[in-house]
């Protein structure tokens, strides 16, 4: 079923996610790529004719092994004044990737310690250039800078955060497989400089008013780009029952001197989950505020009380939660899917290690 | 270890296009791996073409991926899939060390966790120490002053500043005094007052000194003063100012390195590293106080004044418990007043009186903001 290129109207027969013209068929990509039986236009999925199925996530590792992995990577950075630290995130990635399991099989993470060392090389470059340029000014004309400064830190929250976070996506899920199929980010910068701009400005003018909604966009971006080989993930959330969430969320939060935040939390991961869709499956969460408090407060005092030596049982219990409670149910007909791999580099995930950028960790949204 | 390694086994083919899942029965050869499908369909890889995706435990499902391919993989579920391979495969071949149980590893990894301790405590008592030495002796005065402003502005912020014009001059003169008598330096000392009854004083990096409304309450005279700003400007011309801030800087940069990847984990410690805030060395206050001795006598200012202002201190915590506040950033033990004594009993120029004319009860006392 060969699609039309909206901009110049040829068509992709291949289903490639670049129109020889250069658009993107980020929200025109079929659902799914191989073709509908013929003279049966009303099922367009392959998936109605198999019957419903609940699918799971395990996490098998253990902590010893992580712990086991830490030590030597701490030992190994510090020997290397640093440098082997990506090599050492690799091998962490490969051993948590690998101990998660779905349908009976594994994830891979295929990225390599030469590929975050680049990638964190040009980013430091990029920032350092920026950071020069304004000292640079300031040595100059330090009344510019002043004005030049401020224009910087926009740039920063609205340009270079973005930036981040799409290319440490696209980067990630470009390593990350299943059953030999990639995963892939298709969502562009720019979008997300978008959606970063104006939810700014109109969260600035409602007074925060429309935060919730900026959320929303924000997760609907993280989501609907989110393919698995040629299988898109589906975000069909609502910004009105976000609002609602974050409205009652912020006042028991306030009333109940912040304990009611875990509660918010596993409310917002709830919906999250449960409008999201992956073929003809939902997904599910099951995590509750209690849990999610227990699993918090739990890991706080294991870093804290072990001097940081409890850090990977830390990492495992999060895993371990976080697989646990994700429930995906439905028809879905994963022998349909079609290698659909994307490059990737690893400059965004640069930025992230050394912006040091929270949000990054909304993969689960936990 | 058998001889005779297991060459028949059942597992599963990936071919890189979909995600189906194909039942295969492999067999180990010396120079690579047959691998027939059900349909009865072969494929023949060479374990030159192979690769082991990471290390894998025992018990853990094996896959090995062909190389120059995206997703040609097979998985092998059970048994000792990789020892076998090792036994058939060119000895060089999967030699990766496998991520064992903590067991087998057990004192490989000791030994890492304690040479991770002993070049922890290295770097912490020698590593940081001598490279914060270098680093604060060859940084630009320029640079040097911006790091002082940017603490000041958080430790004295200016509207918290008294302004009595008497007294700023007062205290101008006295630092003058010392000035001239302490040898050549590039510094440009300043003194402010800041409106707060704690009794503390401290110098922030690029000479600008800070004395605190309350300690200045407990002085009777202005050899008294003197000696607290012959100290601090010790300190300043020791560098232990600059230094100071370089050591937390290079402590919370070890604790990130420590931390690994963990953003929390790395500001957690910061906050920990920093709730001690800026601290001098240990050796750091006695080489202070004997250079403010030193000074004293060379600007003829009686060094007595000194060890009356810290032994007020020291008794202090009747009257005012934030008396308590100097000597807990100068921790004041019977061997440092001693020490004191006989540093002063050395024989020098007969000190001059300072400032007998100024009506110090007044002086003390005044802060106009």
């Amino acid at each position: 079923m060969p699609i039309q290129c909206p901009a110049c109207g040829a068509a992709n027969a291949d289903h490639s996610w670049q129109c020889a013209c250069g658009h993107y068929f980020v929200t025109t990509m079929p659902k799914v790529a191989a073709e509908p039986p013929p003279g049966d236009q009303s099922s367009t999925q392959l998936t109605s004719a198999l019957p419903p199925q609940t699918f799971r996530l395990w996490f098998r590792g253990d902590r010893s092994t992580l712990f086991g992995i830490y030590i030597v990577n701490l030992l190994l950075t510090l020997l290397t004044v640093g440098i082997y630290y990506f090599w050492g995130k690799v091998k962490v990635r490969q051993y948590l990737y690998g101990q998660t399991e779905f349908e009976g099989d594994r994830f891979g993470y295929h990225g390599t310690g030469k590929e975050l060392l680049i990638g964190w090389l040009k980013a430091f470059v990029i920032l350092g250039l920026l950071v020069g340029f304004y000292f640079a000014i300031q040595a100059v004309a330090p009344g510019a800078a002043e004005l030049l400064s401020n224009l910087l830190s926009a740039f920063f929250y609205m340009v270079l955060i973005p930036v981040a976070i799409v290319g440490s996506r696209r980067y990630r899920l470009s390593r990350t497989s299943w059953r030999g199929i990639r995963f892939s980010f298709r969502g562009h910068a720019s979008e997300l400089i978008n959606i970063f701009i104006r939810g700014g400005i109109l969260t600035a003018v409602t007074l925060g008013i429309h935060y919730p909604y900026f959320q929303h966009y924000l997760r609907k971006f993280l989501v609907n780009n989110v393919y698995y080989g040629n299988q898109r993930l589906d975000y069909d959330g609502k910004g009105r029952d976000l609002w609602h969430i974050y409205a009652v969320g912020l006042m028991l939060t306030i009333f109940t001197l912040g304990i009611y935040y875990f509660w918010f939390s596993a409310s917002k991961a709830r919906y999250y989950w449960e409008r999201t869709t992956f073929g003809g499956a939902r997904c599910r969460s099951t995590v509750t505020g209690w849990n999610l408090l227990k699993l918090k407060l739990g890991n706080f005092f294991l870093i804290v009380f072990t001097l940081g030596l409890g850090y990977p049982w830390a990492v495992v219990r999060s895993s371990r939660f976080q697989t646990e409670n994700i429930v995906m149910e439905g028809t879905l007909d994963l022998n349909a899917i079609q290698q659909q791999a994307m490059a990737a580099s690893a400059t965004g995930e640069g930025f992230t290690d050394l912006l040091d950028v929270g949000v990054l960790d909304i993969d689960l949204g936990f | 270890m058998s001889l005779t390694p297991r060459p028949f086994w059942t597992g599963f083919y990936f071919d890189g296009q979909s995600p189906r899942r194909r039942e295969v029965s492999i067999t180990l050869a010396p120079e690579g791996l047959h691998i027939t499908q059900q349909d009865g369909t072969a494929l023949w890889w060479l374990y030159g073409q192979l690769r082991l995706p990471g290390s894998f435990q025992p018990g853990e499902p094996v896959r090995l991926e062909k190389k120059d391919t995206i997703g040609e993989a097979i998985v092998v579920p059970e048994g000792d899939f990789l020892g076998a391979l090792r036994q058939f495969a060119p000895a060089e071949k999967f030699r990766q060390p496998a991520a064992a149980h903590l067991s087998a590893r057990l004192p490989l990894l000791l030994l890492a966790a304690g040479a991770l301790v002993m070049l922890a405590a290295g770097i912490y008592l020698w590593g940081i120490p001598a490279l914060t030495r270098r680093a604060a002796a060859g940084m630009p005065l320029q640079w040097e002053e911006r790091l002082g402003d940017a603490a000041l502005d958080q430790l004295a912020p200016p509207e918290m500043r008294c302004s009595d014009a008497e007294q700023q001059k007062i205290l101008d003169q006295i630092a003058a005094e010392l000035v001239s008598a302490a040898p050549p330096a590039s510094y440009r000392l300043q003194v402010l007052v800041v409106d707060n009854a704690m009794a503390n004083a401290f110098a922030v990096p690029g000479g600008r000194i800070v004395i605190f409304r309350g300690l200045l309450e407990q002085t009777d005279r202005a050899e008294e003063v003197a000696g607290v700003m012959a100290h601090e400007i010790e300190h300043v011309l020791l560098r232990h100012p600059v230094q100071a801030v370089l050591r937390q800087l290079s402590l919370q940069a070890l604790a990130a390195v420590l931390a690994g990847d963990s953003s929390g984990m790395a500001s957690a410690l910061g906050a920990a590293g920093s709730i001690g805030g800026m601290r001098y060395q240990r050796g750091d206050e006695e080489a202070a106080d004997r250079e403010a001795v030193h000074l004293l006598q060379a600007a003829r200012i009686d060094p007595a004044g000194f060890i009356e202002i810290l032994e007020k201190l020291q008794q202090g915590p009747g009257e005012t418990p934030s008396a308590l506040q100097y000597l807990s950033t100068h921790p004041l033990t019977a061997n440092r007043i001693a020490e004191l004594r006989r540093l002063a009993a050395r024989p020098s120029e007969a000190s001059v009186p300072l400032l007998p004319d100024v009506d110090w009860a007044r002086l003390r006392g005044a802060c106009a903001r």
